[in-house]
């Protein structure tokens, strides 16, 4: 088995542009990631694409813009986690030798919606009785609350830190800072979520080169090696769910960790999937950053921003950088790599070499989530 | 075109309706899901197929119409139904949580409260128990 490496990355900065396509937004992201790794399309062996509302073979139509086909181009959905899963997808084929240079792709444009929650593919009986993802979300953190005696100003606090990191990284949706005021005073969504507590609708697209050993060997120069990537399913429960404890990301951290022959100490960044508010503090106690019980303390430490233990969402996650669904993975896996090539910009956590990322999401009913994602990479110098 | 009398043909499920399971228990006050005979595990909407056991074999159950409630939200923004509306999750008395209206004022809202299913005009809603 071959080890696998990322060699470029990059992203098309995230927003609302109603006046680009699909492809529109994905070309531009897979130039970016091959310019990044100073590599030629014809060097590509396989794609990997992952969106949830781009429409029937959006992998070929991105490829065959830019002049390349024949080459096979897979099209993955799975929800928030599409795009750790089409990166699982090209670390596979690189992996097991088949090819030498796999592509993953992610791309969402969520303005053809409008503003406001986003259409469930399929009616289960929890959307029809009304379970929108914020009313989800937000019923996790009323028993977040109720359980660790938190308020929902604990709760503002970490989209005051993740706006605070945004407001550094030009790919973000937004870029300026709030105040636990204003996330208290902005527009109620469900309570005790208002809107400043979720993450915006937009678009956006990324894209990352896996490369094997071999190639890595060849181009030298800064990478990073990945070192694990873990992809779970929600389990059925009908009766009684500890909504604070999701065993989803629980059991993929701990396979992540294993396969990476590290932990949660040995992290210089996480890039994780803060939907809303309640996800990062939740997320906090289940990646084993804190424990049981302390992800607010944690917080209010500075634990989890620049000069604490571990820098989360650096880029701004989901809160200030946005969350295009399908291509959410894979922005997490740029801001890694610019982290651990140390080209952050203003926004570098100092001589980060491991990072770690996490995507979960989809709703469906009886499941705490239907998919979740996490990948370690570690810095990989000139070689 | 020869047929093998052997040959298994597969019939689709024809799935109850998510939108039909909820009127029916907006009209009767009544939870109505399964439970399997073979290992009784009960399920909400009902199943053909036991998640446990995976047996076939299921009958119609009445769930209980009392538990308590496990979390609760006043939703603002929905793409599903006309706002504002209350949900909340339930751990029924007999093992299985629900999600449902909520109709108890505002102030006298908590975790873990007993709760009731109730009939009412909204139907699926409970109240203080």
């Amino acid at each position: 088995m071959s080890l696998a490496y990322v060699m470029g990355a990059a992203m098309v900065r995230m927003g609302r542009h109603p006046r680009s396509s699909y492809v529109g937004l994905g070309a531009p992201a897979v130039l970016g990631a091959l310019q990044s790794a100073g590599m030629s399309l014809e060097a590509v062996g396989s794609v990997s694409c992952s969106h949830s509302f781009g429409g029937p073979l959006l992998g070929q139509r991105i490829m065959s813009r830019l002049g390349a086909g024949r080459l096979p181009v897979t099209n993955v959905e799975n929800a928030c986690s599409g795009g750790g899963t089409a990166f699982r997808a090209a670390i596979q084929d690189v992996e097991s030798g088949r090819v030498d240079v796999a592509l993953a792709i992610g791309v969402e444009s969520l303005s053809q919606f409008g503003k406001g929650t986003l259409p469930l593919p399929e009616a289960d009986v929890e959307s029809e009785i009304g379970l929108v993802m914020p009313a989800l979300y937000a019923l996790r953190a009323r028993r977040f609350m109720y359980e660790r005696d938190a308020s929902v100003s604990d709760l503002a606090l970490i989209s005051v830190k993740n706006r605070r990191h945004g407001s550094n990284n030009p790919y973000a949706q937004f870029h300026s800072e709030v105040t636990v005021e204003d996330v208290l005073a902005s527009r109620p969504i469900a309570d005790p979520l208002t809107l400043l507590q979720c993450c915006p609708t937009g678009d956006g697209a990324a894209a990352v080169v896996v490369v094997s050993e071999k190639v890595r060997r060849r181009l030298g120069g800064p990478a990073a090696r990945v070192l694990a990537s873990a992809l779970h399913s929600g389990q059925y429960e009908s009766g009684r769910r500890d909504m604070l404890t999701p065993e989803i990301t629980a059991e993929s951290a701990r396979e992540a960790y294993e396969m990476a022959g590290l932990g949660p100490d040995d992290l210089d960044l996480v890039e994780l999937h803060d939907a809303f508010s309640i996800a990062e503090l939740v997320y906090y106690e289940m990646l084993g950053l804190c424990k049981v019980g302390g992800a607010v303390q944690f917080l209010k430490s500075g634990s989890s921003t620049y000069g604490g233990d571990v820098v989360v969402n650096p880029s701004g996650g989901l809160l200030s950088r946005g969350h295009p669904i399908g291509a959410t993975g894979l922005a997490q896996i740029v801001e890694c790599f610019l982290q651990l090539t140390q080209r952050a910009g203003s926004r570098q956590v100092e001589g980060a070499s491991v990072g770690l990322t996490h995507v979960t999401g989809g709703g469906v009913a009886g499941l705490d989530h239907g998919a979740c994602s996490i990948h370690i990479l570690a810095a990989d110098g000139t070689c | 075109m020869a047929t093998d009398e052997e040959t298994l043909i597969l019939e689709p499920w024809i799935e109850a309706d998510a939108g039909e399971a909820v009127a029916t228990i907006r009209r009767e006050g009544q939870i109505v899901g399964s439970g399997c005979i073979e290992c009784g595990q009960a399920a909400f909407p009902p199943v053909r197929v036991c998640r446990k056991c995976h047996a076939s074999n299921q009958e119609a159950r009445m769930l209980a119409n009392q538990g308590t409630l496990y979390s609760y939200t006043v939703v603002q923004v929905s793409s599903r139904r006309a706002v504002p509306y209350t949900v909340c999750y339930v751990d029924l008395a007999d093992g299985l949580r629900v999600l449902g209206d909520l109709e108890i004022p505002p102030e006298a809202l908590a975790c873990d409260l007993e709760v009731r299913l109730i009939h009412s005009p909204t139907g699926w809603a409970f109240q203080c128990a």
